[in-house]
């Protein structure tokens, strides 16, 4: 059971190369074993509920960035959320914003948590290493 | 005294028969006078004749008998008997027997009414002087006669003589009547005269008079008296001229001012307070709507039908509600319908005149056309909606350029950091990675780079604190701000330690409407200011205080550190403005910013008092 899950992918939304590389190395760092599958922009995130219906393995946990080119995160959300089958799947923001507006909305939208990016590339690995912690080892996801 | 006839008769003809009747009355008192007069005077006159005559009698008479000549004697008494008026006149013996007379009487004959032609008054009257004796002569009338009897004594007997005056006096009586017909000849005239007179000197002058105010009163004011002299008539004419000369003066005036309402844009009205409002007088400028005023004073016009269909029932009503209730002076303003079918806005200025009872008699209204004004005020209305219509889109631009301001500070302090994490992470590294291979100043380097992402990092944060004041929506609720500001104080030193500060409150318990969240930025601040700029102080002291005014509550927040210069009390709200080196005292320069702004927001004021080196005191004041 335990080896199942840590096969599941965890999806990463995030546009921006350089923010893509440090969370890469940030998990990386923290010996991460479950792959990372990435979506460039919020159409591209999308996408991936046809290859999840298509019989791809569901991600264990979608980590969101809001500002995505296309259609933006918030959007993503929310079709994800509205979704029947889908809408169970964890989805983390993680963000640059610490804007109340933006955390209110995500949360109305039924997102399961909302982490601010730090900017110290330190506390950035503390973070890694919660959500790893949180949603690949103490969280138990819905089985399939 | 009333003659209603005097009345009836013209002065003219009235005053010289007055004059005539007087001088007809004057000239009969007159004669009247006279006669009395004249019969008293002949009486007189004659009795006094008669005693002389008696006297002269009695000498000869004595004489004569004395020396016996008797035929002498005789002769003597005829001769002097036989004067004129003479009746009767004879001598009686002591015995009273006739001795001699004028008539042939016997001698001898006793005293009888014969004697004196059988009068019987005369009789006794001479019997009554013949017994008496009471003097030596004596003259008498006989009373309701114009008879005298006089007697004398003579030695040997009596002397009687009667005379009649009747001819003497009826000669008087012609002579007076001739002179009074010569007076009441003279008088008539006179007062003929004095009648032309009156007619040339006063009645010519009455009757132009007359005439004169008959023109003036059939309306020829042009009309004038020409009196001349001082006299009262001229003066009555010059008093009838002033009178004309005013009167045509004020109808001058008035053809004047009704000229001036016809050629202005007032209509002025008089109506009956009767159903429909028939009109009982209308100034020709009516004219200007196209009716004439004989279409409302025959009637066949009623204001009321003047009246727009739209407006009858508004202003019916109104004018029932001032008629029962007043005010007597009132305005309103609707729409009248022209002769050719035009629509017009007036403005009916209305003043009631009310009968004893309070009931109103009579409506005056004084009409204007005020269509022009109507016309710009709706063109004003217009205008007015276009720029109000103007200005929303203008502040709806503004709004939205101000969103798109505030999502452009928001969207690029977001930006911002993506790179910083990039600068950091990539440093943090290179440090870790490469560490061997980099001398201290290249660590040194790494370092502050990496420091510079920290102080940027914070820049970008208050940033957007600084944004988000403008960005978010004030939610006011009531909280007790001395239990606010402990808690406040409290988390505050939990996050951030200051161990060695010294920190009172002194708040009194008082209830403030306000949005928490930006009263607790503003304290936030201001007691980290305070903290930051005393923490090198050896006692590090902040005071707090609390005090309720009137209308608004204040709050001092008081430190012990460097203080500053007065002249830059405005610079330290600005934003990024700082007075001192960021070595010294860290910071972004936007706390105090923030401070502000956020007062602003709340309707507050924040001020602060200070002097390098001996503390800062800020103000912070609300209203209650």
């Amino acid at each position: 059971m335990t080896q199942a899950y840590l096969q599941q992918p965890i999806l990463l939304v995030e546009d921006n190369p350089v923010d893509l590389d440090l969370t890469l190395r940030a998990f990386k760092r923290k010996h991460f074993l479950n792959p990372i599958e990435v979506a460039r922009d919020g159409e591209e995130a999308l996408a991936y509920i046809a290859r999840w219906d298509a019989g791809e393995r569901t991600p264990l946990v979608i980590l969101l960035d809001l500002k995505l080119p296309k259609v933006n995160g918030l959007e993503v959300l929310k079709e994800l959320k509205q979704h029947p089958v889908y809408k169970t799947i964890p989805v983390v923001i993680l963000t640059s914003s610490s804007e109340g507006v933006d955390m209110k909305t995500a949360y109305s939208l039924g997102v399961n948590s909302y982490i601010v990016k730090p900017v110290d590339f330190a506390k950035f690995i503390d973070v890694a290493e919660q959500i790893e912690l949180y949603w690949c080892a103490l969280n138990h996801p819905e089985t399939r | 005294m009333k003659i209603p006839i005097l009345h009836e008769i013209p002065g003219r003809i009235l005053a010289p028969v007055l004059l005539a009747v007087v001088a007809i009355l004057a000239v009969f008192y007159n004669h009247e006078q006279k006669m009395n007069g004249l019969e008293r005077l002949v009486i007189a006159s004659e009795q006094d004749n008669l005693r002389d005559y008696l006297r002269l009698q009695k000498q000869p008479l004595n004489d004569l008998y004395k020396a016996g000549r008797l035929d002498e004697q005789r002769l003597q008494f005829s001769i002097l008997s036989t004067r004129a008026l003479t009746t009767h006149s004879f001598v009686l013996d002591q015995d009273l027997n006739l001795i001699m007379s004028l008539s042939d009487l016997e001698s001898g004959t006793p005293l009888g009414p014969t004697l004196i032609g059988d009068d019987t008054l005369l009789f006794e009257i001479a019997n009554s002087l013949l017994l008496k004796l009471s003097s030596d002569i004596e003259v008498k009338r006989v009373p309701e006669t114009l008879k005298l009897i006089g007697y004398i004594s003579l030695d040997y007997g009596h002397l009687i003589v009667v005379r009649d005056l009747s001819p003497q006096m009826a000669y008087y009586r012609t002579r007076v009547l001739r002179m009074t017909f010569k007076d009441g000849i003279t008088f008539l005239l006179a007062a003929m005269l004095l009648a032309v007179g009156m007619y040339v000197m006063w009645f010519r002058r009455s009757q132009a008079v007359l005439d004169t105010l008959t023109q003036i009163g059939n309306g020829n004011l042009s009309a004038r008296c020409s009196i001349s002299g001082r006299n009262e008539m001229s003066e009555i004419a010059q008093a009838i001229n002033g009178m004309a000369d005013h009167l045509s003066l004020a109808l001058d005036r008035e053809k004047h001012l009704v000229g001036l309402i016809n050629r202005s844009p007032i209509v002025v009205f008089e109506w009956k307070n009767l159903p429909g409002w028939p009109v009982n007088f209308v100034s020709e400028s009516v004219k200007s709507w196209g009716y004439s005023v004989a279409d409302f004073m025959h009637g066949e016009i009623q204001f009321f039908d003047l009246i727009h269909p739209d407006d009858q029932a508004r202003i019916l009503e109104e004018v029932t509600h001032y008629l029962v209730n007043g005010p007597d002076d009132y305005r309103q303003e609707y729409r009248i319908v022209c002769a050719n079918q035009d629509e017009l806005w007036v403005d009916d200025r209305t003043w009631l005149v009310r009968d004893q009872l309070g009931d109103v008699a009579i409506i005056y209204g004084v009409v204007v056309d005020v269509t022009e004004l109507k016309r710009s005020e709706l063109r004003i209305r217009e205008l007015n909606d276009v720029l109000e219509q103007r200005v929303e889109e203008r502040t709806n631009a503004l709004e939205a350029a101000n969103q798109e301001l505030e999502a452009f500070t928001y969207s690029v302090s977001h930006d911002l950091k993506a790179p910083l994490r990039g600068i950091d992470g990539y440093s943090q590294l290179l440090m870790e990675a490469y560490r061997n291979q980099l001398d201290e100043e290249g660590i040194t380097f790494l370092r502050n780079i990496r420091d510079g992402v920290g102080q940027m990092h914070q820049l970008i944060e208050d940033l957007l604190s600084y944004s988000r004041i403008e960005r978010k929506a004030l939610q006011t609720q009531s909280f007790d701000v001395s239990l606010f500001v402990k808690e406040l104080v409290e988390y505050s030193l939990k996050a951030d330690p200051h161990p060695k500060a010294k920190i009172t409150i002194g708040i009194p318990p008082c209830q403030l409407e306000l949005d928490p969240d930006g009263f607790a930025l503003v304290m936030r601040n201001v007691l980290t200011n305070a903290l930051k700029f005393s923490i090198n102080q050896q006692l590090p002291r902040v005071e707090i205080r609390g005090r309720v005014t009137d209308t608004r509550f204040v709050l001092e927040i008081e430190d012990n550190g460097v203080g500053f210069d007065m002249k830059y009390h405005d610079r330290i709200f600005q934003i990024f403005q700082r007075l001192h080196r960021r070595e010294d005292f860290p910071g972004t320069g936007v706390g105090l910013a923030l401070v502000k702004k956020a007062m602003q927001r709340m309707g507050g004021e924040v001020r602060a008092e200070s002097e390098p080196g001996k503390g800062a005191l800020f103000i912070l004041e609300f209203d209650l």
